[in-house]
């Protein structure tokens, strides 16, 4: 069984003054090779999160090519506010997740001075898909956020591209430290736990 | 593109009382395609002289002989509306003070009213034509100034600084236009793992746009 993953970050250019530039973010994943008896697939997921509660979230800090990274060594009852594509929804870290820091603030509003934000967090978890149909072992998402305004005649993002291009090698740890084959996890179709055991997948 | 602005100062002589009032106004309006860096334009009112907190300030600017002022430190302000109601203001690094030459007041009657020491320049939003900012800016000052029984200052010198509104306004509108355009930056990333380790991949690449 396999993970392709397809990421794609894009950040625009911003005209001169008082703006943020639009970044957006491009995932799919795609399970391969799954075998049909399995109901319930592990699948990677990216959240866009604010810090929260992080304190009571006990992590591991790391570096990952120079980047700093979280790992979530207990699962505790710490809980950060995350955004999905649909709604905002608190989700307690599980312990091997891993959470990203990134340079500054994220706005929903490409206007400076508007619009709500998150305070500069990526959740890489660990979820669950149910895999009643083949065909739905595609997981995508598509986010559309804007970067903080930042002043000079040539302001620069690389940083912002530096960190976010973590995102996929850890979408792969958490893959290869969470597959079914290597935990030798035994699949149990017609047990009602899974469902209510997994978070919501749309996130 | 700046946009035009409708400006008006007065001094005139009311039988309400011997203190010759003053009217300051200004107005504008702002088209499609104009400060389109969305510019952060403050409010404009006038600053009420407490006995305490003492606002401390220092140079900020010269327009023409009229000094302009900064707050020293970070704290508030209490400032008098159009309406008559006193506001606290919170002052930062970008708040701005034009003094006047001497006190102004907000009653006709001399021993009566507030003591106004000069014009505030704070708070405010974001100007240009885009649907979340302010489209127009309209600013009317009444007030009375001293009367010339003792040694008060021209009302002359007080419409040199009230002249300086417009000035300062379109300096103020130059906020944002030293935050130039960035480069488009991209990232690709294509990889296929297994529990095993990676059968393709990773292969990263940066998108160059042109």
């Amino acid at each position: 069984m396999t993970l392709e993953i397809k990421y794609k970050v894009a950040i625009a250019s911003k005209p001169r003054g008082n703006w943020r530039p639009e970044c957006t973010l491009e995932l799919i994943l795609k399970i391969m090779g799954a075998p049909p008896e399995y109901d319930r697939l592990p699948l990677p997921t990216v959240l866009l999160a604010n810090e929260g509660s992080l304190w009571f979230i006990e992590t591991h800090p790391f570096y990952l090519e120079d980047i700093p990274v979280l790992r979530v060594t207990t699962s505790s009852p710490g809980t950060l506010m995350c955004r999905g594509e649909l709604s905002c929804e608190l989700y307690a870290p599980r312990e091997g997740d891993y959470i990203l820091p990134l340079p500054g603030l994220i706005y929903a509003s490409p206007y400076e001075g508007d619009g709500y934000y998150y305070e500069g967090m990526l959740l890489v978890r660990h979820n669950f898909r149910l895999a009643q149909e083949q065909d739905a072992l595609v997981y995508s998402v598509r986010q559309r956020v804007f970067l903080p305004h930042r002043p000079g005649e040539n302001p620069d993002y690389g940083d912002w591209l530096k960190v976010l291009s973590v995102v996929p090698r850890l979408l792969a740890k958490l893959w290869r430290n969470n597959s079914l084959e290597k935990k030798g996890r035994v699949p149990s179709p017609s047990s009602i736990d899974w469902l209510w055991d997994s978070s919501p997948s749309f996130v | 593109m700046f946009p035009e602005i409708n400006f008006k100062a007065d001094i005139i002589r009311t039988s309400l009382g011997p203190r010759p009032k003053f009217v300051l106004s200004l107005s504008t309006q702002v088209r499609a395609g104009q400060l389109s860096w969305r510019p952060m334009v403050p409010s404009v009112v006038m600053l009420y002289l407490p006995s305490r907190p003492r606002l401390e300030t220092t140079l900020a600017f010269r327009l023409g002989s009229i000094p302009v002022l900064r707050p020293l430190f970070a704290g508030s302000a209490l400032c008098l509306t159009p309406s008559g109601v006193k506001v606290k203001f919170i002052t930062r690094s970008s708040t701005l003070i034009v003094p006047l030459p001497g006190y102004v007041f907000d009653s006709p009657i001399p021993g009566r009213g507030e003591r106004l020491p000069g014009i505030y320049l704070g708070g405010g939003w974001f100007m240009s034509s885009y649907p979340v900012d302010i489209r127009s800016l309209e600013v009317h000052i009444e007030g009375y100034l001293p009367c010339r029984r003792g040694p008060a200052p021209a009302p002359k010198a007080y419409l040199e600084v009230f002249n300086i509104v417009p000035e300062l306004l379109k300096e103020l509108w130059r906020d944002g236009l030293d935050s130039g355009p960035s480069q488009e930056l991209g990232l690709e990333y294509n990889e296929i793992v297994c529990s095993g380790g990676t059968i393709y991949g990773p292969e990263q690449k940066e998108i160059l746009f042109i």
